[in-house]
């Protein structure tokens, strides 16, 4: 009985406590968009709605504002932030939205209004983030002695792309095929390559490799990773094959799809590069020669 | 004699009546036992649900460390720093950790990255190679590995991603500088004389972004 009766008690705490830790968690409202594109003529203007949900008890007050943003350099999809028009691929001076501060009531919802004005001159791909930003607290320090305080702000991003219709062209290189021993996991080959958006939009790639042999087989099929860039972007593809391969010629097909940004918006299909180059594996896996791509 | 047969007449009535209603009852529930295995047999309910998209979901615990104590705060406030006798330097009573947490069912691969403005008194005194800022993955509330620990100096753009964060969320800790071998990240010294007296203020800001 006093058994039952402890675990029942230890459950509630327990349970109790749990609760406490997920009451205390400042949450920042959800968004309907984290990324919007937009594909609109010269001289179009396009409207458009973002949707804020406070999942909360506690009404949040966000301020917005807008920054330029860019792909960092590797194209590993990290990036940057930086001031509205600072950047020549800037979509900050085409958008306007209302209103710049919300406070949503609690398990209130908020739409946000935005339109978007393309000049009659412009070209390529530009870009603009959208932040919701909301600060947990100001400090108020003691004015003695040595004293130091932070405050912490939140903020979270919805991603403008805004596509010049007829006047972005997705193109890039890839080169510089290499084929060698994993560096990190043994026995395994890395299949590297270069990658350069030569176009004026931004490039998701999504790519894939087969290594056929001579009857048409595939003996080895994969991935590579993600790159991300803008116009004049570098990265590198990466593929990983960790089994074991017949020793013997093979063709090398690499499939790059330069659209994989367009398709995750659900706006039809990009360009897709092909490349073959004929590869000569020796026993364990040994890459004895790597032909030129073509 | 003739009170007691009217009383037995009474309480038959009401035996009988008393049957009569169970085997209603009973009738009843045969008859809605035998509807609903009927019903459950042939009828096809169709059930929709529609989970809507949910991004940019972000949650932020800002906690104040004193020994073993947690307690929840909204600022990073460090408070007026004491002489440290011993060891010649100023030292807070606590240290902070912040829990940022990601709820996200868009399929989108998010990154969190941590930015600061200099903790600084005025133009050209700052603590901002005072202070250790580590990034810690947790996967739970006691348990996290650490990911890498700078000077608030090069916590500037600090990221990770949803990959990189993966079965855990990221746990930030904020301490000012103890001297103490091995304790302190790469370029953070302790508070010491040298560092005039005054407030310092800065902030930290945890950008969630698609």
């Amino acid at each position: 009985m006093f058994a039952a009766i402890r675990f029942i008690v230890i459950y509630f705490c327990f349970m109790g406590s749990f609760f406490v830790s997920i009451a205390q968690a400042d949450k920042l409202p959800f968004m309907n968009q984290s990324k919007i594109r937009v594909v609109a003529a010269p001289g179009d203007r396009v409207f458009g709605e973002i949707t804020l949900d406070n999942p909360t008890e506690e009404s949040k007050n966000m301020r917005l504002y807008l920054e330029d943003w860019y792909y960092l350099p590797g194209g590993a999809g990290g990036k940057e932030f930086l001031p509205a028009g600072s950047t020549p691929a800037s979509a900050c001076p085409w958008i306007s939205f209302s209103p710049a501060e919300v406070t949503l009531p609690a398990f209130g919802k908020q739409r946000i209004s935005y339109s978007v004005d393309v000049p009659s001159d412009a070209t390529g791909t530009h870009f603009a983030s959208l932040f919701f930003e909301t600060s947990l607290g100001k400090d108020s320090l003691p004015d003695s002695g040595r004293s130091a305080g932070l405050d912490v702000n939140v903020r979270v991003a919805t991603l403008f792309y805004i596509e010049v219709k007829g006047k972005a062209a997705r193109s890039a290189e890839v080169d510089n095929l290499n084929i060698q021993p994993s560096k990190d996991e043994k026995g395994a080959l890395d299949i590297t390559l270069d990658f350069e958006n030569t176009g004026n939009t931004d490039i998701t790639t999504s790519g894939s490799f087969s290594l056929m042999n001579n009857d048409g087989v595939v003996s080895a099929r994969g991935a590579f990773n993600n790159v991300y860039t803008f116009p004049g972007g570098k990265g590198s593809l990466l593929g990983t094959w960790k089994d074991r391969i017949p020793a013997g010629v093979y063709d090398l097909v690499i499939t790059i799809d330069l659209g994989k940004a367009l398709t995750d918006a659900g706006m039809g299909r990009g360009p897709v590069i092909t490349k073959e180059a004929s590869v000569t594996i020796g026993e364990n896996n040994k890459i004895v020669q790597v032909g030129k791509l073509h | 004699m003739l009170e007691n047969n009217r009383n037995r007449e009474k309480s038959i009535k009401e035996v009988i009546k008393m049957k009569n209603i169970l085997i209603c009852m009973v009738l009843v529930v045969t008859v809605f036992c035998a509807t609903s295995a009927w019903a459950a047999a042939s009828q096809t309910v169709t059930v929709n649900a529609t989970v809507p998209t949910m991004t940019g979901g972000l949650s932020v615990t800002v906690s104040k460390v004193t020994g073993t104590v947690w307690t929840t705060a909204s600022t990073i406030s460090f408070g007026t720093l004491t002489w440290d006798n011993v060891n010649k330097i100023f030292l807070p009573a606590s240290y902070y950790a912040v829990d940022v947490g990601v709820t996200d069912n868009s399929g989108t691969v998010w990154t969190l990255t941590h930015t600061r403005v200099s903790l600084q008194k005025d133009a050209t005194n700052n603590l901002n190679g005072k202070v250790n800022v580590s990034f810690n993955k947790q996967t739970s509330s006691s348990v996290g590995t650490l990911l890498a620990k700078y000077s608030y100096t090069n916590s500037q753009n600090i990221a990770y991603t949803k990959t990189q964060l993966s079965g855990g969320w990221l746990r930030i800790y904020y301490g000012i500088g103890t001297g103490q071998a091995g304790q302190d990240a790469t370029g953070v010294t302790p508070i010491g004389m040298d560092t005039p007296a005054g407030t310092y203020t800065g902030s930290v800001t945890i950008t969630l972004t698609p």
